[in-house]
């Protein structure tokens, strides 16, 4: 097994290094990092003050930094998901002109087989041509047999032309299908992008109103003194 | 980077149509060339064969023109291929931030009441406003409820929409697959028959210089067949016309092959007066990183023409070196390979084997 370590690890490096970087994945884990941090910061917070008076500064700081930190994970999962979307937008085009590419060649198939077929023609017209020469001239003979070859090789091309042109609804309907699964995807994106800038207003008047308590708690013990900002 | 580069040659390769045009343009020049060649085959000879020549470079220029336009739109198939396979590969999901914010919230909210609860009796007008301030704390608790649940609902929509691409992406892939499989067949079958139709005019033009069979039924009073274009033969020795050996040959910018040195250039010129050969050779090699070798030859060449496919002839290089040169037609009408071999002379390329195309 040791001996196929290094082997293994190279196929995981390989195969890690075929894979595209996914050009989202510093935002991601930017987005990710920040929510690590605020939940952190989030459920320690209620510790963090309970041994501190009301109006020491440190209680409103302590507040404020959870604050701080809740605005921070959720701009960077706004900046996120608008990039994800705007990628979506992206994928979404191509998979259009990716349809109406696939649909240019399947469609293209038809021409092909009306080409053959125009082909066929005139090499039947050739043979016809050539057999009456070689009645005259016999050692025509071979070129009339290769000929012959290639007039069935045109006819196959036809029929073969036919076939692929047969294939080209299902293509279409599968691409089709992928165009329609893009633009779910950029519309639902786009519509979580929206939602969230409505949870941002939300959490923001939440992290308002949870400072307001704090400055409230102050003045109740100290009236008149509000919990003052801690100097930086 | 990789994606990006894929993006941008999709998007230029879709928005440009691939044109039928010069390989229709092609196909009509071949049609056109002689199209009475079979009807007046009969009348044999040389003539008959370099008509064939002819029809047989236009043939072959047909063909190059399909398979170019074949392979470019394989080309294309391919990209679209790895677009399809990058994108099934990078779903790109977000991660879901709902489960953590809904335990914060949760929590939250029960300590904000329980608070709340515990100051419900409380008259202390201070006290109030602090169990006011708790209020609008919690208000703003239960708003981000819905809030959250309704982007979780969105960001679920966009896992699903994920998982149905990844499902397209693999079908649409398949799909595409099957039809670069088809490009590439119709490309090989575009070859097989160029082939066969050098294969037709080279019989043709052979079966024109054989012996006429006696005619076994002649109308009365039939009149004799005439050439649509009478060019008297010249008179040639060689098996294959000797257009197949004569003029300006090159090697070709891309894709060329050789054995030997990699030549950079590799032109060659061959005339031919009253049955006798004469040419020049002039060529560039490309000499291995530090190589410290003449890169270039020159040398002329000449000698009777035999009657054989392959012609042998003398040649003596610009420094004096002496060597033979054979000139052997190639598969196709337009393609002749040069393979020749000189004395050695210090630093100097002195064996080299190419197949060049018609200029």
């Amino acid at each position: 097994m040791i001996r196929f370590a290094p082997l293994l690890l190279f196929l995981a490096v390989a195969h890690a290094q075929e894979k595209p970087a996914d050009p989202l994945d510093p935002l991601r884990q930017k987005a990710e990092k920040a929510a690590v941090d605020w939940e952190a910061l989030a459920k320690g917070l209620e510790s963090r003050i309970a041994t501190l008076l009301p109006c020491d500064p440190k209680s409103r700081a302590a507040v404020e930094e959870v604050s701080r930190a809740s605005d921070a994970r959720l701009s960077t999962l706004s900046a996120y998901i608008k990039a994800a979307a705007a990628k979506a937008k992206s994928d979404t085009d191509t998979a259009k002109r990716i349809l109406a590419a696939q649909a240019a060649i399947t469609g293209g198939w038809n021409t092909e087989r009306d080409e053959a077929q125009e082909q066929q023609a005139s090499i039947e017209a050739q043979v016809a041509d050539l057999k009456e020469s070689m009645r005259k001239r016999g050692s025509l003979s071979g070129a009339e047999q290769v000929l012959t070859e290639i007039a069935t090789m045109v006819k196959a091309r036809a029929a073969q032309a036919e076939e692929r042109g047969g294939s080209r609804e299902a293509i279409n309907s599968l691409l089709g299908n992928l165009v329609v699964a893009y633009q779910d995807r950029q519309t639902a994106l786009e519509n979580e992008s929206t939602l969230l800038d409505a949870e941002i207003a939300r959490w923001n008047s939440y992290y308002i109103a949870r400072v307001a308590r704090a400055v409230t708690e102050c003045s109740i013990i100290n009236p008149g003194v509000a919990p003052a900002k801690k100097r930086p | 980077m990789r994606r990006a580069c894929l993006f941008a040659a999709v998007a230029l390769l879709c928005l440009a149509q691939r044109p039928r045009d010069d390989y229709r343009a092609a196909y009509k020049e071949w049609r056109q060339t002689d199209p009475n060649l079979e009807r007046e085959a009969t009348a044999g000879g040389a003539p008959v064969a370099q008509r064939a020549d002819r029809m047989a470079a236009a043939a072959a220029k047909f063909a190059a023109a399909r398979k170019a336009f074949l392979d470019g739109l394989a080309q294309e198939e391919e990209q679209q291929a790895a677009w399809l396979e990058s994108a099934a590969l990078n779903p790109a999901t977000p991660e879901g931030t709902a489960a953590s914010d809904q335990r914060f919230i949760a929590t939250e909210t029960t300590l904000v009441t329980r608070t709340m609860d515990t100051f419900a009796n409380d008259p202390d007008r201070g006290i109030q406003q602090l169990r006011q301030a708790l209020g609008r704390e919690r208000m703003f608790l239960e708003a981000l409820t819905p809030a959250i649940a309704q982007r979780k609902k969105a960001a679920e929509a966009v896992n699903a929409s994920s998982v149905a691409i990844v499902q397209s992406c693999a079908k649409a892939l398949e799909q595409s697959h099957a039809v670069l499989d088809s490009l590439k067949d119709a490309a090989a079958e575009t070859d097989r028959e160029a082939a066969a139709w050098a294969e037709y005019y080279r019989k043709l033009g052979e079966g024109a210089q054989g012996v006429a069979t006696p005619i076994t039924e002649a109308l009365p009073g039939a009149s004799p067949a005439v050439l649509s274009n009478p060019v008297p033969a010249p008179p040639t020795v060689t098996p294959l016309p000797l257009a197949r050996y004569v003029g300006a040959w090159t090697f070709p910018t891309s894709n060329g092959m050789y054995h030997g040195t990699q030549p950079e250039s590799f032109d060659v010129l061959v005339n031919e007066e009253n049955g006798q050969a004469t040419g020049t050779v002039f060529a560039r090699f490309k000499l291995p990183s530090g190589g410290t070798g003449d890169p270039v030859l020159r040398f002329d060449f000449s000698g009777p023409f035999q009657p054989s496919q392959r012609q042998v002839f003398n040649l003596v290089t610009s420094e004096g070196a002496k060597g033979t040169i054979e000139l052997i037609p190639g598969p196709a009408f337009n393609l002749l390979e040069v393979n020749f071999q000189t004395e050695a002379k210090p630093g100097k390329i002195r064996q080299a084997d190419v197949l060049l195309v018609k200029k």
